[in-house]
């Protein structure tokens, strides 16, 4: 108790941080195993390469070339083999290799992401906020109205909404594609918005259980004025469950990339991944499948730290509260 | 007079009716003096510090009655004249200590915070006045534990932490809110007898809300025993423990357990 | 605080104004004089899967193969072949050995001089199975091309230059519609040495897509995948199709919705056009006038298998077809089709416009299906392809076929199961197809899609597993004719026997629509190629001066 063990600490979340890897890693496996299985049976990825036009022996020759000939097993080995040296394969739609095309995407996908993640922090922190502060006025019904919307409307159908809206009714913005801030407006908006709701309320509540703690009343009756006190004492500990929820949502958010990628023709990896089921390219979807799966595994590391930093009843090996 | 409280009356909304919870209090506390406000829970005297302080629930009002400190009236001063005052002149000690810290703030953050909101000065200094008020309440290894967060002190090394944060700027006025009823029976004493001291030292006003006559037959001088919002009877602490004039004092002296009787041991010594 | 709220809508209109400013309304009419000059925008809804010339089989990738190279042959404003980097047409023997002569003064962008051994390496490097070309099939008549393809020979006999510039090709045999497959990308010549360069000699992976150097009037500037293609101007052009445009750009991933909306905004110069929004754009002013519509050379059918029961009996298939009712289906269409009377399209060479298909005929639909023992009622599984288009076609033949008595449900897969079931032997008895011409010819119809030495196993062209040996004895003979009159008279001959035998439903031949702004002159939908952005050129309105 006395002297503060650091290096205990620091060793507990080695060991948190490595246990997290080796199931982010079974993970990965798994899901590899699963894809691959799914995406055989969905098809032959030698046919959809050389279209519907192409006779037997063409294809028969594309599809050894391309290993799709031989046992399952044998594929999976081999996939897992290259994958660990960074070779995710080839892609059948584009004849590049996988890896390559992931890595072209993926900032255009990461700065829609980061778009929508800052409008669910930025917007949704502050609204949840306030309306926890003023519970049961008319803030906090139109708050809770705003959020409900948010969470049941479609993300597609709001993309959709937002494009006829502001881009073809009142030309403001531009209608889809990529290349400027104007651009990222409308994505933005949609992907914030449909995830807004939920984390103005999850903020909202995670804020009314702290309201009432006595460390709030004690902070006030240090003469803390009302702002000091919701940011220093309430804040912080408001954020814990959301930072947790942040993380499991990780996977969320993608799924919302995917479909406002669709919407606003916008050349991120969700995009390409739905041209790539379409058209049956089996190593490109595999690829972009297992990369989100590794993001959202490496989320949740980072989930796991960043609370070892908020809360240091976690440093001690406390459980989450 | 430090603090004049007359007729006071506290009503909490409960939907479109009002619910009384205090009922015409009135009591006074001198610089120096202990003065015990004694009740079962849920008999408004924790809702009549909070008035004092300032921090009733936005569900109370304050139908009439005065708060009158250092001569000033309370209750209809501006809320940045009475935050002035929160922690600076009037002070409180908190029942729960684990509770009434913040979690996720070292203890000398959160005891420098009261200093530096109302003494102004360097994060530094404050700092350093921070650990110095730590060493008065009797936290040993003042300087490394101010880096401690709450979880990892004991319960007394707690309560020490919150008289710290209480005595930090020198209140003329500390409001002690059942200070000792969430610790262990041979730590209360210790926190006492501290309180005690300080009270000494610094010549404090303290208002003892309690509901254990053992306490206050320890540390008080006047006691104010209330029922139901309402004063029942008021009067010198000796008299009242020699004679309660009112049936209920004397079922509250009955039921004081047996198990204090260390206590009022261990303090004599 | 109310003031800040304003000045937070001040900035946010400022915002949107500013933003607002990016968008061009038109084209950048600086770059433009004379007729000459400009970008053509354009966007489509898919990338561009390669630029690679061995591989890229599909309208989008095309597109741009044809603006950064250049073959021996092309076509003319129609549909008929034209020398491109052959001096000229080639000297026929036996409709099966073809020798052509180059020109000396096409260039590579990269500076070197086209050769014959350019096209000789094209084809060889598609036929080697390393380069997982999906084109293999058009060349395999080529002399030694599978023992090149086997691993037998280094190089293929029927692929010789004699000289620099001299190039003789020889097929095993007589094939003169082969002409129409050296006018087609893959036939198009590619520098070895800059291959080789972005190729695995092990695996035959190639990044070549990303690094093309052809001989066509365009040069690749800038291409980023999902993103946008941009060609400019090749300076070193001395062949026939110099464009007057400066470049030509696509922006890749927007819809027909969004093409459509970007096109009303003036952001593109030309749209694809949603069927939903066909009615708004021929009922608006601004819209209407701007509405280019052609006939493609291609088919939409209903393959009736007729190695399966109840196809084998010709009377079935021809009761269906008695039953079909084309204005049903044309109404569907929304006048984006013609109604269909036999196997060629139009546009077609060697279409027949005496040839009558058959009427819409309910009472004789009956009396056939009762002779054929149908006579109370006959249920048939129809398989389409799960896409909105066909599923409206599909429903309309459904209710055709109910009117006569027959019971039809649907069976709707994804498109990979649709590629597995497809021209697969014994599986479908009647499903909807369709057939986009890779060349004008009409062998590319009838021999591919009809000939009953073509049926396979799997992947079957002919996927109504027809087989007339009358028809094939025409087609095979047709094949290696060189006078053109009596090629097509046989290629009529065989198709008046295929409607007779009713293999198909012969439902509709498509329309090509596209939007085009006004300011876009010279825009064809050409016969055999969607586009001919060569022939494009930008004039600002009120200046319409074509370029000289």
């Amino acid at each position: 108790m006395s002297q503060r063990p650091t290096a205990a600490r620091q060793r507990r979340l080695g060991r948190q941080i490595a246990t997290r890897l080796g199931w982010g890693a079974l993970t990965l496996l798994g899901t590899a195993a699963l894809l691959l299985l799914l995406l055989h049976l969905s098809g032959d990825p030698a046919k959809a390469y050389a279209g519907e036009k192409a006779d037997e022996a063409t294809v028969a020759r594309i599809r050894v070339q391309m290993g799709f000939d031989r046992p399952l097993a044998v594929q999976y080995l081999r996939y897992v083999g290259r994958a660990l040296r960074g070779d995710l394969g080839r892609s059948t739609l584009y004849d590049q290799p996988v890896a390559k095309l992931l890595w072209q995407r993926l900032p255009a996908t990461a700065l829609l992401a980061a778009a929508g993640l800052a409008f669910w922090v930025l917007v949704g922190v502050p609204v949840g906020i306030y309306t926890a502060v003023h519970q049961g006025r008319a803030a906090d019904r139109l708050g809770l109205v705003v959020a409900v919307l948010s969470y049941s409307i479609p993300t597609f159908w709001l993309g959709r909404l937002l494009q006829h809206e502001l881009a073809w009714r009142l030309p403001w913005f531009p209608v889809g594609g990529y290349g400027s801030l104007a651009h990222l407006v409308l994505p933005g908006l949609t992907l914030g918005l449909a995830g807004v709701g939920y984390y103005m309320r999850l903020v909202h509540t995670s804020m009314l259980e702290v309201l009432p703690a006595e460390y709030i009343r004690t902070a006030r009756a240090k003469g803390l004025s009302e702002w000091a006190v919701l940011w220093h004492h309430g804040f912080r500990n408001a954020m814990l469950p959301v930072v947790t929820v942040l993380g499991l949502d990780t996977a969320r958010l993608l799924g919302g990339v995917v479909f406002t990628e669709a919407v606003f023709a916008w050349p991120g990896i969700g995009s390409q991944a739905v041209q790539a089921i379409f058209n049956l390219d089996q190593p490109l979807v595999m690829g972009t499948v297992l990369l989100t799966a590794a993001l959202v595994v490496a989320a949740n590391l980072v989930v796991d730290v960043l609370y070892y930093v908020l809360d240091p009843r976690i440093r001690d090996g406390e459980e989450r509260h | 007079m430090l603090l004049e409280i007359r007729d006071l009356a506290i009503s909490f909304r409960a939907g479109r009716t009002l619910q009384p919870a205090v009922d015409g209090l009135s009591l006074s506390v001198a610089a120096g003096q202990t003065v015990g406000l004694v009740g079962e829970s849920g008999c408004g005297k924790t809702v009549s510090a909070l008035a004092v302080l300032g921090l009733l629930p936005p569900a109370a009002t304050v139908p009439r009655g005065s708060i009158r400190f250092d001569g000033a009236e309370l209750l209809t001063a501006t809320p940045a004249a009475r935050r002035a005052l929160r922690g600076a002149r009037i002070a409180l000690i908190a029942q729960d200590p684990l509770a009434a810290l913040n979690p996720v703030h070292p203890v000398g953050a959160q005891v420098a915070e009261v200093i530096r909101l109302h003494g102004g000065g360097t994060r530094a200094a404050a700092w350093a006045r921070a650990v110095e008020a730590l060493r008065e309440v009797g936290l040993p290894d003042p300087a490394q534990r101010a880096h401690d967060y709450p979880h990892q002190l004991s319960g007394g090394q707690r309560q020490r932490v919150g008289i710290a944060m209480a005595i930090a700027c020198r209140p003329a006025l500390l409001i002690a809110d059942e200070p000792t009823t969430a610790l262990d029976v041979s730590v209360q004493a210790q926190i006492l007898d501290l309180l005690r001291r300080l009270q000494a030292e610094h010549r404090m006003g303290l208002l003892l809300i309690t509901h254990d006559l053992g306490i206050v037959a320890e540390l008080a001088d006047q006691v104010t025993v209330m029922r139901a919002g309402r004063v029942v009877e008021q009067q010198a602490v000796g008299p009242l423990f020699a004679a309660p004039r009112e049936d209920y004092t004397k079922g509250l002296l009955a039921a004081v357990p047996r198990i204090d009787r260390p206590v009022e041991r261990l303090a004599s010594v | 605080m109310r003031r800040c709220g304003r000045s937070w809508w001040w900035w946010f209109g400022a915002l949107c104004c500013l933003l607002a400013g990016c968008a061009r309304p038109g084209p950048d009419w600086r770059t433009v004089s004379g007729g000459r000059g400009g970008t053509l925008r354009l966007a489509s809804q898919n990338d561009i899967r390669t630029l690679d010339t061995a591989i890229g089989y599909d309208i989008n990738s095309w597109r741009f193969e044809r603006l950064l190279n250049e073959g021996l042959l092309g076509y003319g404003a129609d549909a008929t072949l034209v020398p491109v980097i052959a001096t000229a047409l080639p000297q026929i023997r036996d409709g099966r050995v073809f020798t052509f002569r180059l020109r000396d003064d096409v260039r590579f962008h990269h500076g070197r001089l086209v050769e014959a051994a350019d096209v000789k390496y094209a084809i060889e490097r598609l036929l080697d199975p390393r380069t997982k070309s999906p084109a293999v099939g058009f060349y395999s008549g080529l002399v030694g091309a599978q023992e090149f393809i086997d691993g037998q020979a280094t190089a293929v006999r029927g692929l010789r230059c004699p000289d620099r510039l001299s190039l003789e090709i020889e097929l095993l045999e007589p094939d003169v519609a082969f002409l129409n497959v050296l006018a087609m990308p893959f036939s198009y010549p590619v520098p070895r040495e800059l291959v080789e360069r972005y190729t695995d000699p092990e695996t035959g992976d190639s990044n070549w897509s990303e690094h093309v150097v052809g001989c066509g009037p365009y040069r690749l500037a800038e291409w980023q995948r999902g993103l946008r293609i941009r060609v400019e101007q090749f300076a070193d052009y001395r062949g026939p199709q110099r464009g007057y445009l400066q470049a030509v750009e696509m922006t890749f991933g927007i819809p027909e919705f969004m093409q459509l909306m970007m096109f009303e905004r003036g952001e593109l110069d030309t749209s694809d056009v949603p069927l939903p929004d066909l009615d708004r754009v021929r009922r608006s002013p601004q819209l209407r006038d701007r509405l280019l519509t052609e006939p493609d050379n291609a088919i939409y059918y209903c393959s009736m298998n007729t190695e399966l029961p109840p196809f084998r009996d010709v009377r079935v298939r021809q009761a269906f077809n008695y039953a079909y009712d084309k204005e049903r289906t044309l109404r569907i269409l929304n006048g984006t089709a013609e109604a269909a009377t036999g196997v060629l399209p139009p546009g077609m060479p060697g279409y027949d416009p005496s040839l009558r298909g058959y009427p819409h005929d309910p009472a004789k639909a009956r009396a056939l299906l009762a002779a054929a023992g149908y006579g109370d009622g006959l249920s048939v599984e129809l398989t389409t392809r799960s896409r909105p288009r066909e599923k409206s076609w599909a429903q309309a033949i459904q209710q055709d076929l109910a009117e006569v008595g027959v019971k039809a449900t649907l069976r709707e897969v994804a498109f990979p199961q649709w590629l597995d079931l497809a021209g697969k032997r014994g599986q479908v008895a009647f499903s909807l197809n369709a057939w986009f011409q890779d060349y004008p010819d009409p062998s590319n119809f009838l021999d591919v899609l009809l000939n009953g030495e073509k049926i396979t196993a799997e992947n079957s062209n002919n996927r109504a597993f027809y087989r007339n040996p009358a028809v094939d004895q025409l087609l095979n003979a047709a094949r290696g004719l060189a006078d053109p009159e009596r090629r097509l008279a046989l290629y009529r001959a065989a198709e008046r026997r295929i409607v007779a035998d009713a293999p198909w439903i012969f439902c509709y031949y498509p329309a090509r629509l596209v939007l085009v702004q006004p300011w876009v002159h010279g825009y064809r939908l050409h016969p055999v190629w969607s586009s001919c952005d060569e022939r494009v050129w930008l004039a600002p309105p009120g200046q319409e001066e074509p370029p000289k």
